[in-house]
């Protein structure tokens, strides 16, 4: 799992890398290219610049042969990266990425195009504000660090970390942890299989937030004077609240189950759960 | 337009959502687009199934937020089903059918004494029930052929690939198992088809990740 202090370490360590070790080349292309980064165990660094042209750096100490190979120009251009190779590639701030790696890390920063990701081990870490982002990796982890208005994010077993959460959010990993902090969140739909899924923060007056599990717990964490309609419902775990009337026990699972309004109600929270609890929390 | 319209697109032009500018340009895609075309057809074929659901009643107070809330999962999962997944239409159909029937049940049960509709063989739980076994099966037989060709592939996948598809297709297994053995207890939940149909999709899903992912690997390093 990714460890913060990795991550801000790998970034630190790219944009250190000194420059005499380092390959450039240049490519004019329009403000909205396509930019396609294809790496393998290396990793990528992707940032968006006021610029008119993509410059790729080859990060390779000691290259001996170009690792790194770039086509084409204008609407769309392709870098690929072999085998352990790291690459930056600095691209206009408006171009649309589509970025993939293996067991390498894939940091993008800068980009308001729309951003889609892919990987298998290795961790996605985005800041600025794209479009739209996109990610999907088998057991990376996933941290979205800008105010993106629409992020889609699926793992099989990595986090996913979203600390300022806004917009439009789908998050889902099967045995990973998913920990939003929201700031105003219009929809959500947050789920892990066994994971834990983690919520703190403020939700949009007419927000449709969702969240499941099975057996990893639900944890909610919201302001006291809160303005929603609450649906939980834990078939056989337990269920807690600080907010509304006790829950219902069913007479058949031991479970619980509660609905409510909190304060003018409007948003509506949604929460399922198999055997994990789900925690309704004030502050 | 260039590129296929997307899901919510398509939808959304089925669901007459569209204005007539919009309409006309998915109109004149889905013409000339064999995959589109079979997925309007699907979406299509599965609204029909929709309507010959029993006519709704009227529901008690109080049990509105209830349906509404289903209403919203089933059109969650009719998209996903018919383009995420690939699962075939009859899964979905079936599963529409038994949360029909099962809704049914619900909205009598909240209307007349509990005993009167509790326990009745033959009655809409039994339906759903049956129905909710079929849907597992479809979505069963498409799991099987994924990960045959998972199988094929896996002496090409890494060591770390191969573990995290094990362990996590172990735990959908086993959140699978959870959900049934709870509704084996409690046959009247009205929310564990939905998650146990949620479930096989996360489990197709996971093999279809491993699979496109790891290809696509393989693509980069040739």
């Amino acid at each position: 799992m990714m460890e913060r202090g990795v991550v801000l370490a790998a970034m630190a360590l790219l944009a250190t890398a000194p420059c005499e070790a380092q390959e450039r080349r240049t490519v004019p292309v329009n403000a909205s290219a396509l930019v396609r980064v294809h790496a393998l165990d290396g990793d990528v660094r992707i940032r968006g610049e006021s610029r008119s042209d993509v410059q790729v750096i080859d990060l390779e100490r000691d290259s001996r042969r170009n690792g790194v190979r770039v086509s084409g120009s204008g609407d769309e251009i392709t870098v690929e990266a072999e085998g352990r190779r790291d690459v930056e590639v600095r691209v206009p701030t408006g171009t649309r990425i589509q970025a993939r790696a293996r067991s390498g890390d894939i940091i993008i920063s800068g980009v308001a195009g729309s951003v889609a990701v892919e990987t298998m081990g290795g961790d996605v870490v985005i800041d600025g504000s794209p479009a739209t982002f996109t990610a999907e990796t088998l057991n990376g982890d996933v941290r979205v660090l800008g105010d993106v208005q629409t992020v889609r994010i699926a793992s099989v077993s990595g986090d996913i970390q979203i600390p300022r959460a806004t917009g439009s959010i789908e998050a889902t990993t099967t045995s990973g942890d998913v920990e939003i902090t929201s700031r105003n969140v219009s929809s959500g739909s947050f789920e892990s299989t066994s994971g834990d899924v983690v919520f703190d923060g403020d939700v949009a007056p007419d927000a449709l937030l969702r969240f499941r599990s099975s057996s990893g717990d639900i944890l909610l964490t919201v302001s006291s004077s809160v303005n929603a309609d609450f649906d939980l419902d834990s078939v056989v775990g337990d269920l807690r609240s600080d907010l509304g009337p006790r829950p219902e026990r069913s007479r058949y699972t031991g479970g619980a189950s509660s609905r409510f309004t909190a304060g003018n109600g409007g948003a509506r929270i949604i929460v399922r759960n198999v055997s994990g609890d789900i925690r309704v929390r004030t502050r | 337009m260039t590129g296929h319209p997307g899901e919510e697109r398509l939808n959304d032009w089925v669901d007459g959502l569209l204005d007539a500018e919009q309409a006309a340009q998915v109109e004149a895609h889905v013409a000339q687009c064999p995959t589109c075309a079979d997925a309007v057809d699907g979406l299509r074929r599965l609204l029909a199934l929709a309507a010959e659901m029993p006519a709704s009643i009227e529901p008690p107070a109080g049990t509105w937020d209830a349906v509404a809330e289903r209403t919203v999962h089933l059109g969650r999962r009719r998209r996903e089903v018919l383009f995420g997944l690939r699962v075939p239409i009859a899964a979905a159909a079936l599963l529409l059918m038994a949360l029909g029937a099962g809704l049914t049940a619900t909205l009598l049960r909240q209307s007349e004494p509990p005993a009167a509709a509790l326990g009745a063989a033959g009655g809409p739980d039994e339906a759903a029930s049956m129905a909710l076994v079929a849907a597992e099966s479809e979505y069963d037989r498409t799991f099987q052929q994924l990960i045959a060709e998972y199988r094929n592939r896996q002496p090409q996948l890494d060591t770390t690939t191969i573990r995290v598809v094990g362990e996590n297709l172990l735990i959908i297994d086993q959140a699978l198992e959870r959900a049934r053995a709870a509704l084996g207890v409690d046959p009247a939940n009205q929310e564990l088809p939905l998650l146990i149909t949620d479930t096989h999709r996360k489990r197709i899903e996971l093999v279809e990740r491993a699979l496109r992912l790891s290809a696509r690997s393989e693509r980069s390093e040739a």
